[in-house]
Formats: structure tokens, sequence, C-alpha cells
């Protein structure tokens, strides 16, 4: 009773994979009897060609005879007629490329693929009439004209209900399915075992293994033909059995997979020549552009490229100094540190530096084991010399935490003045953690559930003497981090604009806060081993529009320059002309379909979808793989004769997979907006091509003004003017 | 424009690639 109510409570899905593994044992004993005599074989070959590479490890003659150059019992054959040996495979290889050049096989093949187009044509001609039908009842419809809002008709009502009645089901049933093999994967495991059996794919591991045992002892090239000869005679079986259209398939499968590793390899190179660009930068760069140009996009890229160099660099100095006293316990370190780090203790360079100093003062006081983390410095030593200085282990400590407080910090290391989501996934197992800084093939999942957004820069922060908030607790913060400032000039303001402030003025202005002193004395607030955590991307118009002051500690890099967006992953053109053309053709119809009619029918219900599903695989498609060209000209702040060209990446995925917005600051105008009581149809609009001077009067302009009073010479005609 | 001309010959290189190998891959049967 209790098995029959077991058996009733299985989900159905159980019984169907049931039936698939019987199905493939079934045809593992008719349809592949030899697998297993395959099989047999190839454990034989593989314990002869063992037997050899022992008497050959210990200079023996072997006593059996290696099988792994014979051929098989089985009545398998070798596909494609190829020859058996390699004295017949030269005497082929000569007639093939005697064969190739003549004009006889020319025009078999010509030939051969003359039918090849003779099916595509009658397929052509079997399907013509289907869309003769379409653009009869298109052309019939062409005149029909309504405002039935929303209303289906009866073809769309029936054909929605039988979706609802069978397709749907289905599809849940299909996705449910997979999910149902992804809990109980045992069932493909199973299959894919039995058909890997059937294929003969166990016996050719086997038999590789084999050969490879074989041709350590033998070393004769001239065998491997024999091998390749005996692979294709194993894969026999899988050929004939699999149709062709599964081949096709599989071939597309396999060509999209290539494409997409090349464009996944593609944009990575491109972001190591970014960061190779950026890595010749100094510490503060104002990028110059033009409205438009993306300006704030290259800071926004560089400046996730640099947090990532950040890691790499700490990652890179923690091991040389891991290197320095390699038998150091550096997890108990680590593990004190995190303490710290979690109590709050510690939690930013300078207490990294006064965990170590209390550390190394207590172990000064009365040296053991237990005050140096565990280390046996009587047997490895404290100090290690490097040929330029002798370095004390506290000191490595010190360097140490800070690299690890750099390296471990879990938010973003990006401080700006508009908000940039990065999406570095820190793994930990409690151990030593790495982080995953993949840009391009993260899963969606991780960036989603990874996502942290860049800490709001407080500028009092980079000003070194005056503040504008008194007493501001986030004055002293700054340490180290990517600094972002889109539009610095009207931040920073130019020597002329600056005119009106005073050094002596009590409160913060750009002339006494000590901004650009700051900027100048930045690396010696950040730098850790000698390496400057710190960089400053700033972006303006015009470089001017920044004071020269600050200016002359920059590289000025303009953009001149910026490609048509391309594609980096490759074999896409065929899509992209048939994509290309189908969008084409739907916007015209359909815009045409909107204007006439308010009502929806079957043909334009189906051609809307499929056009919506194949302009969304368009737009996916360039949305991950799409990356524009720039060039751009690095003039150095200091000395503007020096001038560089070089080539900036900017990619689609990274740059502007929500990223950042370009329009940061809109927030601000929406609420400018909204106090206002008229939009664009409120305003008044000229009534001729030529104005008149009422019309002129409504323009409240400076120039107007001067010229309406010079003309009047002031008198009432030009009343409500300002001054 | 200057995309779609590019594709064009894209494409009719990819064919010419491809019936180039299919010859090959021909003439093996033919021996």
């Amino acid at each position: 009773m209790r098995i029959k109510r077991f058996f009733q409570s299985l989900n159905h899905r159980h019984y169907i994979c049931f039936a698939v593994l019987v199905a493939s044992v079934l045809c593992s004993v008719f349809v592949f009897p030899w697998a297993s005599q395959r099989l047999g074989e190839s454990f034989r070959d593989f314990g002869t060609s063992c037997a050899w590479y022992y008497s050959f490890l210990v200079n023996k003659t072997p006593k059996c005879e290696a099988t792994v150059t014979g051929l098989t019992s089985t009545p398998l054959t070798m596909p494609w007629n190829l020859p058996n040996t390699w004295e017949e495979f030269k005497v082929a290889w000569k007639e093939y490329w005697a064969l190739i050049f003549t004009r006889d096989n020319f025009s078999e093949y010509m030939s051969h693929v003359a039918d090849v187009l003779l099916v595509i044509c009658k397929t052509l001609l079997i399907v013509m009439p289907v869309f003769a039908i379409g653009i009869v009842v298109r052309s019939l419809n062409a005149d029909v004209t309504n405002n039935d809002y929303n209303t289906d008709s009866k073809s769309l009502t029936r054909w929605k209900r039988l979706c609802g009645k069978y397709y749907q089901p289905f599809k849940r049933w299909c996705l449910d399915s997979v999910q149902f093999l992804k809990d109980n994967s045992y069932w493909y495991k199973l299959c894919l075992f039995v058909w890997v059996y059937n294929f003969n794919v166990l016996s050719i591991v086997v038999e590789a293994l084999a050969f490879y045992l074989y041709f350590i002892v033998v070393f004769s090239f001239r065998d491997i033909y024999r091998q390749i000869f005996k692979l294709f005679v194993d894969l026999s079986s899988m050929l004939d059995f699999i149709p062709g259209v599964l081949w096709v398939c599989f071939a597309l499968w396999l060509i999209n997979r290539i494409r997409r590793s090349i464009g996944y390899k593609r944009l990575n190179g491109f972001e190591n020549k970014n960061r190779e660009f950026l890595g010749d930068r100094p510490i503060v760069t104002l990028w110059c552009g033009t409205m438009g140009t993306g300006k704030t996009t290259a800071i926004t890229s560089a400046g996730i490229s640099t947090e990532i160099i950040f890691r790499d660099k700490a990652f890179e100095l923690l091991l040389e100094t891991d290197l320095k006293f390699p038998f150091f316990p550096w997890i108990n370190f680590e593990n004190e540190l995190k303490k710290a780090i979690s109590r709050h203790s510690v939690y930013n360079l300078a207490t990294c530096r006064r965990f170590t100093s209390s550390k190394a003062k207590a172990f000064a006081k009365r040296p053991c084991k237990q005050r140096i983390f565990m280390y046996d410095y009587e047997r490895y030593g404290l100090t290690y010399d490097n040929k330029l200085e002798v370095v004390d282990i506290w000191k490595a400590l010190e360097d140490y935490a800070q690299l690890y407080f750099i390296y471990t910090v879990e938010s973003s290391l990006i401080i700006s003045n508009y908000s940039v989501r990065t999406d570095n996934v820190k793994m930990d197992e409690g151990n030593f953690p790495l982080w995953n800084t993949d840009l391009f093939e993260k899963e969606p999942a991780l960036v989603q559930a990874y996502s942290r957004h860049s800490h709001i820069l407080d500028q009092d922060t980079l000003r070194l003497t005056k503040t504008l908030i008194a007493d501001n607790m986030y004055a002293d913060s700054f340490e180290f981090g990517v600094v972002l400032i889109t539009e610095i000039g009207k931040e920073r303001g130019n020597m002329l604009e600056n005119k009106v402030f005073k050094k002596s003025d009590s409160e913060a202005n750009p002339v006494n806060d000590q901004f650009n002193s700051t900027l100048k004395m930045i690396r010696h607030l950040g730098s850790v081993c000698n390496y400057c955590f710190v960089r400053i991307l700033t972006d303006e118009q015009r470089p001017s529009s920044w004071g020269a002051d600050a200016k002359d500690l920059a590289d000025v890099v303009y953009i001149q320059s910026k490609s048509a967006t391309g594609l980096a992953m490759p074999f896409f053109a065929l899509e992209d002309l048939l994509l290309s053309w189908f969008h084409s053709k739907f916007s015209w119809s359909y815009s045409d379909y909107r204007y006439r009619r308010g009502d929806n029918t079957l043909p334009m219900y189906l051609y809307h979808g499929t056009a919506s599903k194949l302009h969304s695989y368009y737009n996916r498609t360039y949305n991950v793989f799409g990356f524009s060209r720039w060039q751009v000209q690095v003039v150095n702040g200091m000395n503007e004769s020096d001038v560089k060209t070089a080539e900036f990446f900017q990619m689609v995925y990274k740059d502007y997979k929500d990223r950042f917005v370009s329009d940061a600051f809109s927030d601000i105008w929406r609420v400018r907006s909204l106090r206002s009581l008229y939009g664009i149809e409120d305003l008044p609009e000229y009534q001729h091509t030529r104005a008149t001077v009422d019309e002129f009067r409504k323009q409240n302009s400076y120039f107007m003004v001067d010229l309406l009073s010079t003309v009047f010479n002031g008198t009432d005609e030009t009343p409500g003017l300002r001054p | 424009m200057k995309n779609t001309v590019k594709n064009i010959l894209k494409v009719l290189l990819g064919l010419f690639v491809f019936l180039l190998v299919d010859y090959f891959i021909f003439t093996v049967g033919q021996l």
C-alpha cells in the first residue's frame, strides 16, 4: 500500500525519464551491439600498452605484443573510405591533389552545387504562395481605417484561445521539465553515460591513453595515422546514427559558442589596452571634449578599470610581501586584522599602521611566538634583505595590513560627485578572499547581488585648510580611492571666475581651501609600498575652465573622434543584414498600420511579435559585444608641446550596463521644471517668417534690449524691457 | 549604408570560403 502511494506521489517526469533511460539501454543492445566489444578491445590495448610502458621503465623487453596499433575486429567501417594505412594514405594524398585541379572534378562539383540550388529553388517555390497570400490580404486591407481601440479581430481571439489551451501549457511543461532535470540531474547524467558508451566515446578515451603510453616507448609518428583512422572508425556509429539536421543544429550551436568566445576575448583585449593607457597617466587626469562626446562615459569607464587595477595591484604587492617571509602564518595575522576591522578599530590606512605598531610594541616588550601570530621567528628570522634595505618583519606586516585593507574593502573604491555602479564580486570561503573582477561574462544573478554604488564625494575631504562645513566629520576621511569629478570647472572655476574670492575670506572658497595643495600632496596620503592608490579623474568641456595651477598637475585627454559602434563578435554579418532589412520593412508597415487602425489583427500580432523577438536579439548582441574605438590626444598639462595620440575603447556592456546616467544632474532640473506652470505648447509662436518688434521684445534678450532702446531712443515704444 | 556594404562583402567572402572548403571535402569523396 505504501509502495503504491509512493509511486502515485512520484512526479510523472520520473516515468518519462525512466522510459528514456530504458530506451537508451535497449539501443545499446540492439542498435550499438559492438560498443561493448570495442570497449573490451580498448581495455585490452590499454593493458598491453601499460605492459610496454613498464618494460620500458625497467629497461626490459616487453613480453606481450602491443595491440593498440591493431584494427578492430568489429564490423565498424571507416567513413568516407579513407585509406587504412599510412602508405595507402600517402598514395591517396597524391591522387587527391592530382584530382582537385581537374576540369572534370570541378564540373562534377558544380553539378552538385546546382542540385543543392535546385532543392533551394523548389523550397522557395513551395513557400512563395504563402507570401503571395499575405501580400494579397495586406493589399485587400490596405484601405481599412478604424478607431476600434484595442479590439481583437475574430481570428486573433481564436488564435489567443488556441495558444492559451495548447501552447502556453506546453511551454510551461517544458520549462518545468528543464527545472526537474536540474533538480534530478542523475537522470540526464545516467542517459549521458549510456550514450557516451553507445557512441564509443569511452573506448576513444581509453584508446587515447593506451596510445599515449605506447608512443612514449616507440616514439613513432607513423603510428599516429592509425590512431586517427581508428578514431574515425569509432566515431562512425555516432556519425551514422545522428541525423543530418541535428548535425547542422550542432554546427550552428558550435559556431555560436566559438564566435561568442572570440567576442569576449576581444573585449577583454580592449579592456587590457585601456588599462595600459590608464597606467601611463599621472594621478590627475582631465578629460575634455565638446558636449555629448562621452567625457563622463570616459571617466566612468576609466574609474571602473582603475578600481580593478588597484585591487590587482594590492594583490600583487600582498604576494610580494608574503614571499619575503614565506613561513609566516599570514592567515593568523589576517584573522586578527579582520577582527579589528569588524570592531571598527581598524578603518583606514593610518589605523592599520597603528594596529601593527601596537603589536610590535607588545612583542618588543616580551618576545614570544604568541605575540607574533605564532610565527617561528627563532627558526626563520625577523628580517629580509632585498639588497636595497634590510626589511624588518614589522614593517612588512605594516605594509601587508594596509594592502590587505585596500584589497578587502567590500564597498566600491570609487568616490564621485555622481552615482556609479560597480559589480565586482568578493569570493570568500573564510580564508583569503579573491575578487571576481570580470566585466563581461559574470552571471546576471551575481551582478544583481553584488552591485554597489560609489561613495558620495564630500568635497570637504579634498580641502586642506578651510571646509564648507565647520567641523565636518568626514573632512579628514579621504586616504585612497578613485575620485571621479564631472564638470570640475564648474566646481573649481578658473582664475577669472575666482577673482571675486579672496584668500582672507572667512568662509571656504576655491581660492582659500587649498584644494590644489591636496592634489599636489596626495601621493603622500595614499601610497603603500611606493605605489599610490589614488587617482583623480575629472572632465570638463575646455581645460581652461579649470584653474591653470590645478591643470598643470594633470594630463589633459582630448576626445578627438569616435568610430561607429562595431561588434567584437565575428560572423554576425549575415544576421546583421537580414535583421536590419526585416526591421526596416516592419517599421514601415507597422507605422502605417498604427496610423490607420486602432484594432488588433492576427497577421500584425504575429508580425509584431516576430519583429520584437528579432529586434531584441539584435539589440542584445550589440549591447553585449558592441564597442567603439576612440582617438584621443594626450597633452601634458605642464608642457603643452608634449602631445601624444592614443586609442581608448568604449565597450557598451562595460560602460552602459546601468553604470551611470549621462544626465546625472537631471533631478535638479526636474524640480525646476515642476516649479513652472508652462510647457512648450504654452510658449508664444512667431506669426510670420519675419518677426515683429513685439515678438522681438518677448525674447528678453540683452542684444534686443540694447538695439530697441537705441532705435527707439528710450521712448515709450519699448515698455517693460529691462534697463 | 557603409556598414551594409561591408556586411554584404563579409557574407560574400564567407560564402566563398564555405564553397572552397566544401569543394575540398567533395573531392575526398571523388577519390
